[in-house]
């Protein structure tokens, strides 16, 4: 049995939503509403889930980088959601996160080198700028990039570089858990498997935890070993990912794998197609929130918010259909 | 097909097959500081009537540059577009602009990655789907009208009534794109030309838009150029396809036999570098190297630097299209396999 690194329980994050004329607050945006679960140390959770469910938001909320409403995030046994400004600090050597659009999270006017320098000496990694610079060129080295990159700027890189450097960033001062919010959304396909790639040779010798932020199911397929699939801000399934797979249990979660597209002629599967948009967030239907776009739904749906089933170990579905309690069909 | 004809000016020597699209060694070339770069380099492919061709390639390949061209949408004084364009015989390249307005968007419309950029904030989606049917037919204003909620019907956008009142910011991006469609079909058009119509839309909306555009293929019979770099939505929805890479097409073959048997190495490492959900690898088998920049590589083969069998003759020539039984391919390993 692996030890759990990360243990998020009942999560939420809140946003207010101002108006009216005095700018008071009217109501509340749930970005995160309620996200549980446990993620033992050299795993992958992928979240995935569609724009606007909170799958970004919860990754924030976890490093704290966005303060969650309520709810517990232990990292190894140790609360962060009530840490002090100096445990944290030690904390965000143990957490990273790669960002996904590396042209926006690299400093334009500052070299390579010194960027990923930065990491180091904020958290007084190494004894001297000499010591940091070789840290640096083996960083360069273990994410595949050349040592003559140390000396150029950010604009000079392909996007498909610009995440290598991205990712020696998190990496530098040797985290636990890397948070990657859509790393390789922004690339080009034959550049977003060199990346995935990366990240699993990282994996491998750095023993390095992941949660993989991303909405194609079929890139969190490929690297995760744990999925949530993400809803209007509820975790609506929860598996190892040889079971959601053999077995996709919540509706939701069999529209979208039905709605990707198979890169084979041959392959015609039968299609759920959804009918209408993503409800918005700030007012989201009432009961479970996938009720309007559900073919399965119940009157039961529309009243009473549905509460997590456990429908074989480990393997977590929030939907009526399962809860013994509203469902006598089954 | 025939009063087309009749009716043009700029017709030159026209094309006798039953192409609807005939693009002939296009080139189009970028200033940049004080030389050119090319984007597209000697491209040729014919579109038949009714058929779905999918242009694929990365960023950089060229795809939406010659899309543009077809369009007469590359600004003079910024590019140069060489070559010839012909529309049922009608030459496209070099007609004034006055004339190419009365192609765009009856003749051949457009559908954009980004609806949002592509539709007028401040006109309601009423008066900007009415004003394609009005530029282009002289029919009276509650003809219009009329029109345009049939075409919003037929894009599935629930109470149009209420919609063609409505602005762009007030609807969802997969409504937005839907619109986007009514608008391109709205005078019936015989070419469209979509250009990452799904990428900026999520899966299950995607689905819905891919469904849609299936529908309205076989409704219409038009036919589709479908500009993207998703294999998933090439496999799902095109009859043939042409891939790019660094401004050439590199092969080209029907959609069943580009999947099963990719000739070029580009193809295949294409295919085998994304993750399938059906199919289960431990690990992806990438192409190496990165996309190189335009005007970086000017002799020999583009893609040889990246590519796991190329030879020497690779670095000092660029290979021609060679005719293989089912597909073209632009690749050195085939030239002693040529058919006819």
């Amino acid at each position: 049995m692996k030890n759990a690194l990360l243990e998020v329980a009942d999560l939420k994050t809140y946003f207010p939503v101002k108006g009216g004329l005095l700018k008071n607050t009217k109501e509340y945006l749930k970005a995160v509403d309620g996200i549980s679960f446990t993620l033992e140390e050299g795993d992958t959770l992928g979240l995935v889930g569609e724009s606007g469910c909170g799958k970004s938001t919860t990754g924030r909320s976890i490093l704290r980088l966005i303060e969650p409403t309520e709810g517990s995030v232990k990292y190894r046994g140790a609360e962060v959601t009530s840490m002090g400004k100096k445990e944290l600090r030690k904390l965000r050597k143990e957490m990273q996160i790669v960002f996904q659009d590396p042209y926006a999270s690299l400093n334009p006017r500052k070299q390579v080198g010194s960027i990923i320098e930065e990491a180091l000496s904020t958290h007084g990694i190494g004894r001297d700028s000499n010591e940091r610079k070789g840290m640096v060129l083996d960083l360069l080295e273990k994410v595949g990039l050349n040592a003559t990159a140390y000396e150029r700027y950010p604009h000079e890189f392909s996007g498909g570089q610009r995440q290598r450097i991205g990712i020696a960033r998190a990496i530098a001062v040797n985290p636990s858990l890397i948070i990657a919010d859509e790393p390789v959304s922004a690339l080009d396909v034959s550049i977003q498997a060199q990346i995935l790639n990366l990240f699993q040779d990282l994996q491998d010798s750095m023993g390095l935890t992941y949660i993989f932020i991303a909405h194609d199911l079929s890139v969190v397929k490929h690297i995760s070993d744990k999925i949530g699939v993400m809803y209007l801000g509820r975790m609506v399934e929860l598996a190892s990912k040889d079971d959601l797979f053999a077995r996709p249990s919540h509706p939701y979660t069999q529209a979208l794998m039905s709605a990707v597209p198979v890169p084979d002629p041959t392959i015609k599967k039968e299609r759920i197609i959804l009918t209408g948009d993503v409800p918005n967030p700030s007012n989201p239907p009432t009961g479970c929130t996938f009720h309007p776009r559900c073919r399965s739904c119940m009157e039961i749906c529309a009243e009473i918010a549905p509460k997590p089933v456990e429908i074989s170990p480990g393997h977590v579905v929030s939907c009526h259909l399962y809860d013994p309690e509203y469902n006598c069909a089954t | 097909m025939a009063s087309l004809q009749e009716k043009t000016i700029g017709k030159q020597d026209s094309d006798v097959s039953e192409n609807l699209l005939s693009v002939k060694g296009l080139n189009v070339k970028f200033k940049s500081d004080n030389t050119k770069v090319t984007a597209v380099n000697n491209v040729s492919f014919q579109l038949k009537e009714g058929e779905t061709v999918a242009l694929v390639g990365e960023s950089g390949s060229g795809k939406s540059v010659t899309s543009l061209s077809i369009m007469g949408l590359i600004p003079k004084h910024a590019g140069f577009v060489d070559g010839s364009i012909q529309l049922l015989g009608q030459q496209l390249n070099g007609l004034p602009a006055k004339q190419m307005r009365t192609i765009r968007g009856r003749e051949i419309s457009m559908i954009f990655q980004e609806p949002m950029t592509s539709l007028n904030p401040v006109h309601k989606i009423g008066d900007q789907i009415g004003k394609v049917i009005r530029l282009h037919e002289n029919i009276k204003k509650e003809e219009i009208t009329k029109r345009t909620i049939e075409m919003l019907v037929k894009v599935g956008i629930p109470r149009p009534d209420k919609i063609i009142k409505e602005y762009p910011h007030q609807l969802s991006g997969g409504m937005r794109q839907r619109v986007m469609i009514a608008m391109a079909m709205a005078c019936n058009p015989k070419l469209l030309i979509a250009d990452e119509p799904t990428t900026a839309l999520d899966v299950t909306i995607q689905a819905q838009i891919l469904d849609l555009m299936n529908d309205l293929k076989k409704q219409y019979s038009t036919t589709i150029l479908l500009i993207t770099h998703d294999l998933g939505v090439v496999a799902e929805i095109a009859d043939r396809v042409m891939v790019m890479y660094y401004g050439q097409i590199v092969e080209e073959a029907d959609v069943y036999t580009l999947f099963k048997s990719p000739k070029h190495p580009y193809t295949a490492g294409l295919i085998n570098s994304i993750p399938n959900l059906e199919e289960m690898k431990s690990r992806l088998d990438p192409i190496t190297g990165n996309v190189p920049n335009m005007g970086e590589i000017t002799v020999g083969c583009p893609f040889r630097t990246r590519c796991n069998h190329a030879k020497d003759i690779c670095s000092v020539k660029n290979p021609p299209l060679f005719k293989l039984e089912n597909q073209t391919v632009r690749c050195w390993l085939h030239e002693n396999k040529e058919v006819g």
